[in-house]
C-alpha cells in the first residue's frame, strides 16, 4: 500500500468523526429553534421570525428576547459546560465516574447555597407555587455556591499537590469531599425554619429558568475559557490516555496537565451550577454517549462532547417546560430521572466493550 | 548519538534501586541491560528517559544534560516503549502511532506528521491493521505499534522495556532485526532483556546489573560463563556454534 493511500484511508477514517459533529451541530441548530416555539405561552413561527425582524408584538418579543432566547442559550451553554467538563474529568482520571458531580463539587454549592440562604439570611421573602423561590439576596446565593465549590476544588487541589496528582487521590478526595457537604447541608438545614429550608431544596433543584442575560454573559466567557483549555490541551489528554509513563516520554508534563485540566472542568462547573442549581448525570452521561458515537480520541471527543451536551439539556429542558404544562419542571428532575438509568445502562454494557 | 550516563543514583522512598550507575554507550550502539529481576533494569531505562528523575548524577546526551532540555526538545530525542501497555482506550493503529508525533505538534497535526506517521507505519508493515483498534491486536502488533510509535518521535535514543517478553520466537526474532536496523541508522538503541542468547546474537554493547550496581558492562567479551553464573547465581552450560554463543542454565548454584 502506497504512503498515499494510506493517508486518505486516514482521512476517510477522520472524515467520518467530523461528519458526526457537523450531524450534531445540526440537531443542536433544530433544538434551539424547537426551543422557542415550543413553551406554555403559545409562540408561533410566524412570531419568532417576525421578532428577528422586530416585527412582532410586545408581549411576543418579550417572551422570545427576554425570556426564551437567554433560557435557550443558557441550556445550551451550561449542558455544553457540563458535559465537557465530564469528558475532560473521565480523560483526567482515567475513571468512568470521573465528573464534577461524583467528585462533590455540587454538594459544595448547594451547601455554599444553603450557607447563603441560613446563616447570611439571603433567603425568601415570599413563597408561592409559581416562582417558588424568590431569593432577597440571589448575588450572595450564587456567589456563595460559587466560593464554596472553590473551596472543594481548592482542597483537591492541595491535596493532590501535596499527596502527588493521581486519578485516585483525586476521586477518592472529592468523594470524601462530597459527602461532607452534604453531611454540612444536612446539619445548616437543622437550624433553618420552614421558608429557609424550602428554599434551600428548590434551589438545589436544578433550573435553568433562573436565567438571565447577565447571567449567561458570565457563563459564556467561563465556557469558552474553558473550552480553550480544553482543546489546547487535546493531545495531553490523549497522551494521558496512553499511561501516564508513556505521556511522560513524549514530553507531556502530566501532573500539571492533571491539575490544569481538574481545575478548569471544576470552576466551568462550579459557576454553571451556582447559577442554576444542580442538574445531574449531564456530565456523567453525555461523554459516555459520545464515546460511543466518536471514540476517545479528544480531538473529537471533547467538542462533540460539548455540542451534545448542549442538545441533551436544550431537549431535556423543552421537555421539562411542555410535559406537564402548564407547570414548569425544573430541568434538573429530568436529567436526573433520565440519566440515572442511562448511565446504569451505559455501563453494563461498557463493561463487556473493556472500554475502561 | 553520543550516551553518557554518569553516577546515577535513584531511590523509591528512600530503597536505593540504583547505585552509581556509569556508563558511556558510543552512537549507535545496540544495548543489552541484562540483570535478575529487580536488579534495577527498567528504573535505568526510566531514569535515562527522564521518567524518573535521578537522585543524583545525571544523564548527558552528546555532552549536554538531558535534565536542561525542555519537555518537548526531551521527547525530540528519546523514545521509550514501556514494558506492559496494559489496556488502553480504543485507538487506532494510526493514532497511536502518529501520538508519537506529539512532541513536534503544536496547534494543528501537520501534514508532514502524517506522511512520517504513514512511512513508519509502512516500514514496520502494520498498514494493512492501520485503521484497527490496537487493543484488539495480538502481541506482537501490538509490541510493533508501540515500537512505532516510539520512531515517529524521530529519536536519537530508543529505550525498549522488555520488548520481546510474551512474542513467540519468530515475533521475537522480528523485533531485534527491527531494532537492530534501527541501531544501525545511528539511533543508540537500549533495551532491559532476559534471553542472553538472543541479546549475544544481536547486541553490540551489554551492561549487567546487580542490585542496583553495574556488574559488569562492554563488548561481547564479558558474557563469559563466571559472569554470568555470579550475576543470576546459578550455573550454566557454554555452547559455541557458528560464532555464536549460547547459554543454558543448568541449576541454581
Ligand atoms: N514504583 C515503585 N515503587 C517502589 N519500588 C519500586 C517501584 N518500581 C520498582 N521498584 C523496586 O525497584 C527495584 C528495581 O525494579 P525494576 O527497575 O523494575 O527492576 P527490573 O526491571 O530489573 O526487574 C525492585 O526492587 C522493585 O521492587
Ligand atoms: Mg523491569
Amino acid at each position: 500500500m502506497e504512503t498515499a493511500q494510506l493517508e486518505k484511508q486516514y482521512s476517510r477514517h477522520i472524515g467520518r468523526k467530523h461528519t458526526l459533529i457537523a450531524i450534531l451541530l445540526i440537531l443542536l441548530v433544530i433544538s434551539a429553534i424547537a426551543g422557542m416555539v415550543l413553551g406554555s405561552a403559545e409562540v408561533g413561527w410566524k412570531a419568532m421570525v417576525e421578532t428577528l425582524g422586530s416585527q412582532a408584538s410586545a408581549i411576543e418579543q418579550q417572551i422570545i428576547v427576554n425570556i426564551r432566547l437567554p433560557r435557550i442559550l443558557s441550556a445550551i451553554i451550561t449542558g455544553a459546560a457540563l458535559a465537557v467538563s465530564g469528558a475532560a474529568m473521565q480523560s483526567i482520571l482515567k475513571n468512568p465516574l470521573g465528573s464534577p458531580f461524583t467528585l462533590g463539587i455540587s454538594n459544595a454549592a448547594a451547601f455554599g447555597a444553603a450557607f447563603a440562604v441560613i446563616i447570611l439570611g439571603a433567603g425568601t421573602t415570599q413563597s408561592g407555587s409559581a416562582n417558588p423561590v424568590i431569593l432577597n439576596n440571589p448575588y450572595a446565593v450564587t456567589a456563595s455556591a460559587f466560593l464554596w465549590s472553590l473551596v472543594s476544588t481548592g482542597i483537591i487541589f492541595l491535596l493532590a499537590r501535596y499527596k502527588g496528582a493521581t486519578p485516585e487521590v483525586m476521586i477518592l478526595t472529592g468523594i470524601i469531599l462530597g459527602s461532607l457537604f452534604s453531611a454540612g447541608m444536612t446539619a445548616l438545614q437543622y437550624f433553618g425554619d420552614d421558608i429557609e429550608i424550602s428554599t434551600v431544596v428548590f434551589w438545589t433543584f436544578g433550573d435553568i429558568g433562573r436565567a438571565s442575560w447577565r447571567d449567561f454573559n458570565i457563563l459564556l466567557l467561563v465556557v469558552i475559557a474553558a473550552m480553550v483549555i480544553f482543546i489546547r490541551n487535546r493531545w495531553n489528554y490523549n497522551a494521558l490516555d496512553a499511561g501516564d509513563e508513556v505521556a511522560k516520554s513524549l514530553g507531556v508534563n502530566v501532573e500539571r496537565t492533571r491539575l490544569v485540566g481538574m481545575v478548569t472542568a471544576s470552576l466551568a462547573t462550579a459557576i454553571a451550577v451556582s447559577f442554576f442549581g444542580i442538574i445531574a448525570f449531564v456530565g456523567l452521561v453525555v461523554p459516555h454517549i459520545v464515546r460511543r458515537l466518536i471514540g476517545g480520541d479528544e480531538r473529537y471527543l471533547i467538542p462533540a462532547s460539548a455540542i451534545f451536551g448542549g442538545v441533551f439539556l436544550l431537549v431535556s429542558d423543552i421537555v421539562a417546560r411542555t410535559i406537564v404544562a402548564p407547570v414548569v419542571l425544573p430541568v434538573g428532575i429530568l436529567t436526573s430521572f433520565l440519566g440515572a438509568p442511562l448511565f446504569l445502562y451505559l455501563l453494563i454494557k461498557g463493561i463487556g466493550k473493556g472500554y475502561w | 548519538m553520543k550516551l553518557s550516563i554518569h553516577n546515577v543514583t535513584f531511590s523509591y522512598n528512600g530503597t536505593p534501586v540504583l547505585e552509581n550507575v556509569t556508563e558511556n554507550i558510543p552512537a549507535g550502539s545496540f544495548v543489552a541491560i541484562v540483570g535478575p529481576n529487580g536488579s534495577g533494569k527498567s528504573t535505568l531505562l526510566r531514569c535515562i528517559d527522564g521518567i524518573l528523575k535521578p537522585r543524583m548524577g545525571s544523564v548527558l546526551l552528546e555532552d549536554r544534560d538531558v535534565q536542561d532540555f525542555d519537555r518537548p526538545h526531551k521527547a525530540r530525542k528519546f523514545g521509550y516503549v514501556p514494558q506492559e501497555a496494559g489496556h488502553t482506550p480504543p485507538s487506532t493503529v494510526f493514532d497511536t502511532v502518529l501520538m508519537g508525533r506529539k512532541p513536534y505538534i503544536g496547534w494543528q497535526v501537520k501534514q508532514q506528521d502524517k506522511t512520517i506517521t504513514s512511512r513508519i507505519i509502512r516500514q514496520l508493515h502494520l498498514e494493512e491493521i492501520a485503521l484497527r483498534d490496537v487493543n484488539k491486536l495480538s502481541g506482537g502488533q501490538r509490541q510493533r505499534v508501540f515500537i512505532a510509535r516510539a520512531l515517529a518521535q524521530q529519536p536519537e535514543v530508543l529505550l525498549l522495556d522488555e520488548p520481546t517478553a510474551n512474542l513467540d520466537l519468530r515475533h521475537q526474532l522480528e523485533v531485534l532485526q527491527l531494532l537492530q536496523s534501527v541501531s544501525q541508522k545511528q539511533i543508540t538503541t537500549l533495551v532491559a532483556i532476559h534471553d542472553l542468547n538472543l541479546a549475544a546474537q544481536y547486541c553490540s554493547h551489554f551492561i549487567m546489573l546487580r542490585e542496583g550496581k553495574i556488574f559488569s558492562s562492554g563488548g561481547r567479551e564479558i558474557l563469559t560463563r563466571e559472569n554470568i553464573e555470579s550475576l543470576y547465581d546459578i550455573r550454566v552450560n557454554i555452547f559455541q556454534a557458528d560464532d555464536k554463543i549460547f547459554f543454558v542454565p543448568v541449576d541454581k548454584k
